[in-house]
């Protein structure tokens, strides 16, 4: 009895059946309605205020670890708590909140973290970039240009840019302070004489109104130029390590390079989403299976950042429909 | 939907006041306008040697200030260019609501200036350590007007007192000009020097009569 | 206005969270009650109190239900519950010598006043599955209580008051004196991880917060490594004591200290010789200093319910770290006398979030990772090209009427 009904679980795990209480979620959520028992975005007004005046020395001291008293939340450290806590400190009941994972709204982790925050606050969910004024992301930097109205919250593994050359946090805060870089620009130097190129896949390195070395988080290379001069203000909370930092708008943000060998991103135009067909968004490969079972299935390439891919292919669906009729 | 309680409105506030403030660090000269607080009510009162009388304390730079306060931090508050002691009405009535514990001037979280004259006091102020720059003092300022500049100051508002500032830097695109009134032409000069040798640097925040606020984090440069 | 669901992944979720509910509940056997495991299964409860950093048995036992025994998953519910409650007051400095004793014993002499105090312990058990135990009943455990109770006589003994061994070493002038730096902390107010980051050098009270919630098993790796070699502690167990303290706070009003309520604590001090001059000393310095006066020099441990691995482990850890900074050691420091690499690696809610996370979708990274990848192969490819062409070339100028028509 027991093996047929964890069968039929996990059958369920890979299908979209509506349960009640996903059912339920959304319908408090269309109401606006909160769970009464926590404070407004769960965490305790002490402890938004730490996280607030924290931020707020982020903002004038760009690309500098400001550390904070990160608090324990029923998330598992590493799964978000920073950018969760920095999310929480600053959601209002007008804000409309999208959180993404990989670009995907639909990620686990992105369900997750937004069930916490739907759960604590009320406030109105998103799916769409352009509409959203607090985003809160893992890996990656929406496709959509954002505007000076919204925010962007990135979600930080490891917040130290030298814990590649210098993992002990006392010296590598003291080489922050004197801006003493030389052992970075060393290692990058080893690492094209080793690989013929910079090797840092992700996390790169970049300089911050040329002081500061800054983690950027694992967001492809593709994305680093978004935070470059930007309309939106970008914070980066590290719950496990207990740091924030933040990129104002119109900041400069200079990766590191050399002269005979500039900073590159992934992209590579004549890749295209099998979906959407864009060439110029960052495209993750996909195994898609083959339609008939004898078939063999194919790697293609989809555009990592969902929504946007979604509103592209309803374009272009419409724009066809059009020329059809 | 129940009306929100005044819990809830007050953690509103909180909220929504911190977001101003956030915005006008991240885009300094921008001036954003706050809302009133929830206690205009019970204002405070300080001696102003200008008016030669009590006047209420600026209503929208004393509630900005206290969404910040807490037993973690320590404030001072100077007016007419001296710092009030700790058992002066407005000190306690500040403690009575925050928590936060009376600071001294060389190691205070936040300072706040009554009026737009420091009279070099803002100098005192810790302003980080290189390993620490976070550690430095924010300010804040209650002046009479904060406007946009568009042009070169009238000849009427120079013999006024409004000073024109031209911002560069982080958070702003190219230049942002903006004009103030009742903040008194030194305090530039008092500005500039605490941050010199970045990332050291005192973050101050403008805040007029209307509520309109300014924010000018120490990575501004200031031309006025 | 709301969330527009796109896809299954919420669906997911849930169904996962289902899942793992009939997982718990599937065999039909008896729930176990929240009352069974805080009772019978109290060095569990004791564990998750201890890593969850909050003293509350109860929820500690429901925390152990809910997370099917999952040590590290209940001490996680503990934390993050921990979170969410208001602090209202401080305690007074607990004296673990007002302890009302189960246990208390010392390894430094054979006689210690009031003698050595064995209490409910394992350590002489021979470890032998005992199969009665699955035919336990109520009837049996309380035929077995009533045997206890038979023993109990009715005369009451005044209570003792065990005085602490290492004060007993204070007076003989052999315990080491903290340095100036500590003890000036230690009137000031604790510093409070949960209020504000750690940075480092760390206080010690820092030092002692952190490995007060840190897990088990890790400080045991520690404080294993560093006296089987990796380190200098040649320690020695000055005392370890398991039982109820009294907690109290100052009144509101009068300021006199009020007792709020009693924990169970273990508390252990490891002692074990300092170097008593410094390597870089100078003659001058040793002879202004006087004839050497070695003494030992105490490590601390604590945590909440019965625990003693924890608060030996503690204790050697913290021994290694003082040592460490005050005195550089003789012989390999080991990574246990490294204080940021233990205090930033002990936490046990802080290391299995971030080891977990590993699961998380990483396919974004990973397509930029494939790409350096084969931007590297692509790199070394023509390297190796150009070196087997050199090579070639060589070969066809000594050799060129065997090579000279092969395709370079």
């Amino acid at each position: 009895m027991s093996d047929d009904v964890i069968g039929q679980l996990l059958q369920r795990l890979t299908t979209s059946q509506t349960q009640t209480e996903a059912g339920a979620t959304l319908a408090q959520a269309a109401q606006g309605g909160r769970e009464p028992l926590y404070n407004f975005a769960f965490i305790d007004e002490d402890s938004k205020r730490e996280v607030r005046r924290k931020l707020l020395k982020g903002v004038a001291l760009p690309g500098h670890l400001v550390p904070f008293a990160s608090r324990d939340l029923p998330i598992a450290r590493g799964w978000g708590t920073g950018g969760l806590q920095v999310t929480l400190a600053l959601v209002e009941p007008r804000d409309v909140i999208k959180v993404i994972d990989q670009g995907d709204d639909d990620s686990v982790n992105a369900v997750n973290l937004r069930r916490l925050i739907q759960k604590t606050t009320g406030i109105a969910f998103t799916t769409d970039t352009t509409r959203a004024t607090v985003l809160q992301s893992r890996h990656r930097i929406p496709e959509e240009r954002l505007r000076a109205d919204q925010i962007l919250v990135l979600q930080v593994p490891m917040a130290d840019p030298l814990r590649w050359v210098e993992p002990n946090i006392e010296r590598a805060t003291e080489m922050h302070a004197e801006a003493d870089y030389g052992h970075m620009w060393v290692y990058m130097y080893e690492s094209v004489v080793r690989s013929g190129d910079m090797n840092i896949a992700s996390e790169y390195p970049v300089i911050v109104e040329k002081r500061y070395m800054m983690d950027t988080t694992p967001i492809p290379r593709y994305d680093v130029g978004r935070l470059h001069m930007a309309e939106m203000l970008t914070l980066f909370g590290a719950g496990r390590e207990k740091r924030v930092y933040a990129v104002p708008p119109y900041t400069h943000i200079v990766p590191l390079e050399f002269e005979d060998y500039p900073f590159t991103t992934e992209h590579d135009p004549s890749k295209h989403c099998d979906k959407c067909g864009a060439n110029d968004t960052y495209l993750t490969s996909y195994f898609v299976e083959s339609p008939t079972p004898e078939g063999a299935g194919c790697w293609t390439y989809l555009c990592s950042d969902t929504s946007y891919c979604e509103k592209r292919t309803r374009v272009r669906g419409q724009r066809v429909t059009m020329e059809a009729s | 939907m129940q009306p929100p309680t005044e819990q809830e409105e007050r953690i509103r506030y909180s909220t929504v006041t911190f977001r101003h403030l956030l915005d006008s660090l991240a885009r300094p000269g921008k001036i954003t306008t706050l809302e009133p607080p929830p206690f205009l009510q019970e204002m405070p009162v300080y001696f102003s040697l200008h008016e030669a009388a009590p006047i209420p304390v600026n209503g929208y730079g004393l509630g900005a200030l206290l969404t910040l306060l807490d037993k973690e931090v320590t404030f001072v508050i100077a007016a007419n260019g001296v710092w009030l002691n700790a058992q002066d009405a407005l000190m306690r009535w500040i403690v009575t609501r925050s928590g936060a514990g009376v600071g001294t001037p060389e190691s205070a979280t936040f300072a706040f200036f009554c009026d737009g004259e420091s009279s070099g006091l803002l100098t005192q102020l810790p302003r980080g350590t290189l390993v620490e720059p976070e550690l430095s003092a924010t300010a804040f300022y209650c002046v009479e007007s904060l406007v946009d500049a568009f042009g070169p100051l009238t000849n009427e508002e120079r013999s006024d007192g409004w000073l024109k500032l031209e911002l560069t830097g982080p958070g702003i695109e190219d230049t942002h000009a903006i004009r103030i009134a009742g903040l008194a032409h030194e305090e530039l000069q008092h500005i500039r020097q605490t941050r010199q040798g970045y990332p050291l640097g005192v973050d101050v925040y403008m805040i007029d009569a209307s509520g309109r606020c300014v924010g000018l984090p120490r990575t501004t440069a200031i031309k006025g | 206005m709301g969330y527009v669901a796109v896809k299954g992944g919420t669906e997911a979720v849930l169904n996962a969270e289902q899942l793992v509910e009939y997982f718990r509940v599937k065999g039909e056997s008896e729930p176990i009650s929240v009352v069974q495991i805080q009772e019978q299964l109290r060095l569990a409860v004791d564990r998750a109190m201890g890593e969850g950093a909050l003293y509350a048995p109860e929820l500690a036992a429901l925390a152990l239900k809910q997370s099917e025994g999952d040590a590290l998953e209940a001490s996680f519910l503990l934390r993050a519950y921990r979170s969410t409650v208001p602090r209202i007051e401080y305690s007074l400095p607990v004296a673990g010598a007002r302890m009302r004793p189960l246990r208390r014993i010392s390894a430094t002499f054979k006689d210690i006043p009031e003698g050595q105090l064995l209490g409910p312990t394992r350590d002489y058990q021979l470890r032998l599955l005992n199969t009665l135990l699955t035919h336990e009943s109520s009837a049996s455990t309380r035929a077995y209580l009533a045997q206890i109770e038979a023993k109990i006589t009715d005369e009451t003994k005044p209570l003792v008051n065990f005085p602490k061994v290492i004060e007993k070493m204070r007076e003989q002038g052999i315990l080491a004196e903290p340095p100036e730096q500590e003890k000036a902390d230690a009137d000031a107010d604790p510093y409070d991880i949960t209020r504000k980051a750690l940075t480092f050098p760390a206080p010690r009270s820092a030092r002692l917060q952190v490995l007060a919630q840190g897990d088990v098993g890790g400080m045991l790796t520690f404080a294993y490594s560093s006296v089987r070699g990796y380190g200098d502690a040649h320690p020695t167990l000055g005392e370890l004591r398991v039982g109820h303290v009294p907690v109290e706070v100052a009144h509101p009003v009068t300021g006199e200290a009020v007792e709020i309520g009693e924990i169970l604590v273990t508390e252990c001090e490891m002692v074990s010789r300092v170097q008593s001059a410094d390597a870089d000393e100078s003659h001058a310095q040793r002879v202004a200093r006087g004839p050497e006066q070695p003494k030992f020099g105490l490590g601390y441990g604590f945590c909440f319910g019965h625990s003693e691995v924890k608060a030996m482990s503690m204790a050697i850890i913290d021994r290694v770290l003082s040592a460490a900074k005050e005195h550089g050691v003789h012989g390999e420091g080991g990574p246990t006398a490294n204080e940021e690499f233990v205090l930033l690696h002990i936490d046990g809610i802080e290391a299995s979030g971030f080891t977990a996370h590993f699961k998380l979708p990483h396919y974004v990274t990973f397509q930029a990772d494939i790409s350096v990848l084969e931007r590297t192969r692509a790199f070394h490819a023509e390297k190796f090209a150009a070196v087997r062409e050199q090579g070639q070339a060589k070969t066809a100028r000594t050799e060129p009427e065997e090579k000279g028509a092969e395709h370079v």
